[in-house]
């Protein structure tokens, strides 16, 4: 009697990392297209439009886009990271596009730090640069946010879905199969 | 071998890749109408043409248009911004390491020019070029190319270490002070020590760590279990003492019940303790 209480209260305990936090859209996503933003590459010179995004996901064929905010420090983003990285294939067959957006730190001081984060958790998924959080402000979130932070799109880069925090049981099939 | 391979390229491609420092220079204001929009443009030209000719390979001056795309638009790009803090944010918004503007204001018959640079990053004014003795814009033209690459060039390219000026130190003045014959002056040397150590990993990580307590409480928990049960156990033992069994045997079961009680009571509190820090570790 006492394990089963006792393995009711552990799984009670875990059972809030089970689904990613939902986040309501601010009213700059709430449109039929995202609003207008740019991400730097890792040469700080080259950039990624909001149009290159549509363009890219219709070459590919894409149904979703998802663009995913992190920070070096966030543990949590290469939890996600790591799932993300197993389920690659998986990704591109649903027709999943995933943009990791770095946010906040600056490229000359977190650049390789950055780099290497990717490269070791996340492998082979493109990432970008916005050191000023530029896109977020366009993108309506205004106060402080917690990161990870990804942002759920459909191929005409309309949002469908916001989650915060670590990545749940449902991550990443809540990519797909979601909204 | 191919991981060490792999690494190798990796890190090569880390060495060779250079993050570029970008600077953007916003268009020039003329305050009270002193000079028209056309000119103005002329202005701005000119400025970038300058600093096109101090800056390293490692510098990128955005082109007007690129600019105007990171500002999204014409408009955001033309808006009056004569506050630093204003000019700064303009360099927020378009994403560079720099930004530069230049305004221009009219001083009794001459025109004033002024033009300054800053750290987008940290907002500082880096630099900062100010002149009045153009008479019209071909005059300040010749300012613009003439004194920019003087005023800004320090900014961007450092000189090399064979030129920079030997400090020359003061000879010291020893005449005031009489140092005895017999005194063996000991000759030091500075070291200088890093001690700024990397910060190391840890071995292990948080989550880990936290699962680890959590199972080592769960063990303690379930160890006071049996513990209880023993003590229960000793206890039924005590209360089924026949009736005339010595004081000193009932004191020794006595002792082994509390006992037992103590055991049991250390487990579960090391148990719950254990348990609770894992959690807050997994989280």
């Amino acid at each position: 009697m006492r394990i089963v209480f006792f393995t009711a209260m552990f799984l009670l305990t875990f059972s809030f990392a089970e689904q990613f936090e939902r986040l309501a859209l601010p009213k700059e996503l709430q449109g039929n297209i995202i609003p207008n933003f740019f991400v730097l590459a890792g040469n700080n010179k080259d950039e990624l439009y909001r149009d290159d995004l549509k363009i890219n996901a219709k070459k590919a064929g894409a149904k979703r886009v998802v663009l995913s905010f992190f920070a070096t420090y966030c543990v949590s983003c290469r939890e996600g990271f790591t799932v993300l990285k197993k389920n690659a294939s998986e990704l591109e067959k649903q027709g999943v596009q995933v943009y990791l957006i770095n946010v906040g730190e600056d490229i000359h001081v977190y650049g390789n730090k950055v780099s290497e984060m990717v490269k070791k958790h996340a492998g082979n998924f493109p990432f970008y640069f916005d050191p000023y959080g530029n896109s977020l402000d366009n993108f309506g979130f205004k106060e402080e946010i917690v990161l990870p932070l990804t942002l759920v799109l459909d191929s005409d880069l309309r949002a469908l879905g916001i989650l915060v925090g670590s990545a749940g049981k449902d991550f990443p099939q809540v990519l797909w199969e979601e909204f | 071998m191919r991981k060490i391979f792999l690494s190798f390229l990796f890190f090569c491609s880390l060495t060779f890749a250079t993050v570029e420092q970008t600077i953007a220079v916003l268009p020039s204001e003329s305050i009270q109408g002193a000079l028209d929009d056309e000119r103005l443009d002329l202005l701005t030209d000119k400025i970038r043409e300058a600093m096109l000719g101090i800056l390293s390979s490692n510098d990128f001056l955005l082109t007007q248009d690129a600019v105007i795309r990171r500002l999204g638009g014409i408009d955001n790009y033309v808006k009056e911004c004569i506050e630093s803090s204003c000019i700064v944010d303009l360099g927020r918004k378009a994403n560079v390491d720099y930004v530069m503007q230049g305004q221009v204001s009219r001083l009794d018959d001459n025109l004033r020019i002024k033009v300054e640079l800053y750290r987008v990053s940290s907002g500082a004014l880096l630099g900062t070029l100010n002149d009045f003795s153009a008479k019209d814009i071909y005059e300040l033209l010749s300012v613009v190319k003439e004194k920019i690459p003087s005023t800004f060039a320090k900014i961007f390219v450092p000189p090399p270490i064979e030129e920079v000026e030997k400090i020359v130190l003061p000879e010291p003045v020893l005449d005031s002070i009489k140092v005895p014959q017999d005194v063996q002056i000991e000759e030091r040397s500075f070291v200088f020590e890093n001690n700024f150590e990397e910060k190391k990993k840890p071995l292990i990580s948080n989550t880990t760590l936290g699962l680890l307590m959590g199972g080592l409480g769960w063990l303690f928990i379930n160890y006071g279990f049996e513990k209880n049960k023993e003590m229960k156990d000793k206890h039924d033992y005590y209360r089924s003492l026949p009736y005339g069994t010595s004081a000193s045997r009932y004191d020794e079961a006595w002792e082994d019940v509390k006992k037992k009680e103590t055991q049991r009571n250390i487990l579960y509190v090391l148990g719950i303790s254990s348990f609770a820090f894992g959690i807050y570790l997994w989280f």
